[in-house]
């Protein structure tokens, strides 16, 4: 792709105007998608693939406007700074940290709960006591959430959505990029009304 | 939008190019042009690497993400920095970056893109991957152990439906939509028809009266 561009780059000024949270979806592989957030219930939306779930602490602020970063993959979003910290970790050969964390999260979760995939508060509970050095209460909690999973919310969506009449109503769908193409376009035509109204070669003569 | 625009955003609208998500502070994110320097880009936020193992494609346009960790460099210095690169005069670049990294001042680079690497790890300048299944396996769609626990949240979520009562059904099944549907074609297209034949018999059924009926026993017709 050229520099210069009229479709298919990112929609920066529908970013900036649509109303809501927008979504930074990590899709196929290397892929990015941009979707605007409809809620459902306060804190989920959807797309056809899956239900995520929206949660303000790792909300972003762009210009006025709130964006998560998400992974297809997980239903909760990404804190850069969590995920920019394991890295480092993993880049300074400290993977062995995060792997051990990852294993004492979920023997907690699993045996605070009855089931593996809620209830992060106990798992809290149990696992703050023992943080390393290296990983902050912060970088903890991020990979608690990311863990975790509430059930019950998500089973009051299910049920919020079977009961619906149209079940493929309020999906998040993909943000499109045309007001570049609109700007130029409307350029275009004024131009030409313009021209129509005003020629400026009838006042010339040569 | 905001009411404080930020101009080299809206340069964005028409961009194609790569572009640079960078956390600024605690939660704020700007979009910047990525204008490189072999692997390496530098803008007011700092010196980034721009790394192709973490970069993403929104369609065909390149975008990667950073955290700048609060790095602020002064614009004329970036610019500076730009026009030196431009034009190969690698020490006068050192010279304006030691103001903001003193750290420089003191060590031996064999090039200048050796210096930009020390840069970009002494401010932890690297881009993020947020391809989190590499780090963070969980939910992912083929793992057995997800699917069973979306099952498993699933079958709650129907058992909670069923657990209502009535018992939920559609509305109108679709047969019945289909039949309506054929009827109601049927009685579009024949409905002029219908109307005129209906005015034609309703209007022969009307005697006629009063001073007509006179004039026409008078006048026959």
């Amino acid at each position: 792709m050229g520099k210069f561009s009229l479709t298919g780059q990112f929609p920066i000024l529908e970013f900036k105007m649509m109303k809501g949270p927008m979504i930074f979806l990590k899709s196929g592989d290397r892929q990015i998608e941009l979707r605007k957030a409809i809620r459902h219930q306060g804190k989920f939306f959807q797309t056809k693939d899956a239900v995520f779930e929206l949660d303000g602490e790792y909300s972003y602020n762009a210009g006025g406007q709130s964006a998560l970063f998400y992974n297809l993959f997980n239903a909760k979003p990404i804190s850069l700074t969590g995920i920019e910290k394991i890295q480092r970790l993993y880049r300074q050969r400290k993977a062995h940290l995060i792997v051990r964390e990852l294993e004492r999260i979920d023997s907690a979760i699993e045996s605070s709960a009855e089931k593996h995939y809620t209830d992060p508060i106990n798992a809290m509970k149990e696992l703050y006591s023992k943080i390393p050095e290296e990983i902050t209460q912060n970088d903890q909690k991020f990979l608690i959430d990311y863990r975790t999973f509430d059930k019950n919310d998500l089973k009051l969506q299910n049920v919020s959505k079977m009961n619906a009449k149209k079940v493929n109503t309020g999906m998040s769908s993909k943000v499109p990029t045309i007001m570049p193409m609109m700007i130029i376009a409307s350029i275009a035509i004024g131009a030409i009304v313009f021209m129509m109204k005003f020629n400026p070669f009838n006042y010339i003569s040569f | 939008m905001s009411a404080k625009a930020d101009f080299q955003e809206l340069g964005l609208i028409w961009y194609g190019g790569p572009l640079a998500i960078i956390i600024t502070r605690k939660n704020y994110l700007k979009f910047r042009r990525i204008e490189r320097m072999r692997e390496f880009f530098i803008n007011e936020f700092g010196i980034f690497e721009y790394d192709s193992e973490t970069d993403y494609r929104y369609n065909k346009q390149p975008i990667s993400i950073y955290n700048s960790h609060g790095t602020v460099i002064p614009k004329t210095i970036v610019k500076k920095v730009k026009e030196y690169y431009r034009k190969g005069r690698y020490m006068q670049i050192k010279h304006e970056l030691q103001m903001i990294y003193p750290e420089i001042s003191e060590m031996e680079f064999k090039d200048i893109w050796d210096m930009f690497r020390f840069i970009v790890i002494l401010t932890n300048h690297k881009a993020i991957d947020i391809d989190t299944e590499k780090f963070l396996p969980y939910y992912r769609a083929y793992n057995p152990i997800s699917i069973k626990r979306l099952n498993e949240v699933c079958q709650d979520g129907k058992k909670a439906i069923d657990s209502l009562h009535p018992r939920l059904k559609a509305t109108i099944p679709i047969m019945v939509m289909i039949v309506i549907a054929i009827v109601a074609l049927a009685f579009m297209q024949n409905a002029p028809k219908w109307i005129r034949e209906a005015q034609s018999y309703f209007g022969s059924l009307v005697e006629p009266s009063g001073m007509i009926f006179y004039l026409t026993k008078l006048f026959g017709g």
